[in-house]
């Protein structure tokens, strides 16, 4: 089993009718300039591709980082059925970012691959305070 | 059968379904035309997918005596493509005796095809678990937000 890629984005969907994938806004940094901060939404997408003598479930957790401290864990579970790909997407709902250390979502698969997701998380500098008006 | 007693034939009989059951050239196109029709919609809203699968069985073991009767059949199969659970009923599915249909085959694999696995979790704040199944599969699973410096992590 491999990782075909993987993504972080704000929200994911499946057309009902034509069984497409979608993922809208993609996640590749964060910026704020204040912690905490919870992002309202984040969603891993993951593609998995099954290879010879792979099993057809699998499970595995999924955990996330936000630098050393573990910020959420899903228990998951990888069906290939018939199928040589299988997706996973996991929409966690917030995730809390303590320090401007990058965000890490790590996938452990049983008996498959561990794969690791790094989103830089930066601190920005706050805005200049806006000049007096003339005359104050 | 009771669910063919609430099915109205002039949702399934629609002229648009009429229409690409008659111009239809090949299976794929015959499935697109159909798969966005109010009559497959209406199939797949008022029937089961158990209940769809045994109205294809009742009538697929012999050829159709009427275009309406072939229409009918096509907006069946192609209902199934929209249900969450057909992989519950895979084996049904593909137990299916479709021979005496010309492309009932071919759409019973198109759907099959489509149908790429898919696991969806939805992790809620704290301590909340959630899981759905998304076309194709069914998959539980649980999980957590933790956020320190609160007790129930």
């Amino acid at each position: 089993m491999k990782v075909q890629f993987a993504l972080l984005a704000q929200s994911a969907s499946i057309d009902r009718f034509s069984n497409r994938l979608s993922v809208f806004n993609l996640l590749e940094s964060i910026e704020s300039q204040s912690f905490p901060v919870f992002i309202p939404e984040v969603v891993f997408v993951c593609i998995l591709r099954r290879e010879a003598g792979d099993l057809v479930v699998s499970d595995g957790t999924l955990s996330v980082f936000s630098g050393d401290s573990i910020v959420g864990k899903a228990n998951v579970r990888v069906d290939f059925e018939s199928a040589q790909h299988s997706r996973l997407i996991v929409n966690f709902q917030p995730v809390p970012l303590m320090k401007p250390e990058n965000l890490r979502f790590q996938l452990d698969v049983t008996n498959g691959p561990t794969y690791s997701l790094d989103i830089p998380v930066t601190q920005t500098k706050p805005a200049p305070a806006p000049l007096p008006a003339p005359g104050d | 059968m009771e669910a063919r007693r609430n099915l109205d034939a002039k949702f399934i009989e629609t002229s648009a379904a009429k229409e690409a059951v008659l111009y239809a050239n090949t299976a794929a196109y015959l499935y697109e035309r159909l798969k966005k029709d109010a009559s497959v919609s209406y199939v797949a809203h008022e029937l089961s997918t158990e209940d769809i699968l045994t109205l294809i069985q009742e009538q697929s073991g012999k050829t159709p005596e009427s275009p309406l009767e072939l229409v009918r059949l096509y907006v069946l199969l192609v209902a199934l493509s929209i249900k969450d659970d057909l992989n519950a009923y895979r084996s049904k599915f593909e137990a299916l005796d479709l021979k005496h249909v010309e492309w009932a085959e071919q759409l019973r694999q198109m759907i099959l095809n489509e149908k790429v696995p898919t696991t969806f979790s939805k992790i809620v704040s704290t301590s909340t678990k959630g899981s759905t199944a998304m076309n194709s599969t069914t998959t539980y699973s649980s999980g957590i937000v933790l956020i320190p410096g609160r007790d129930d992590r």
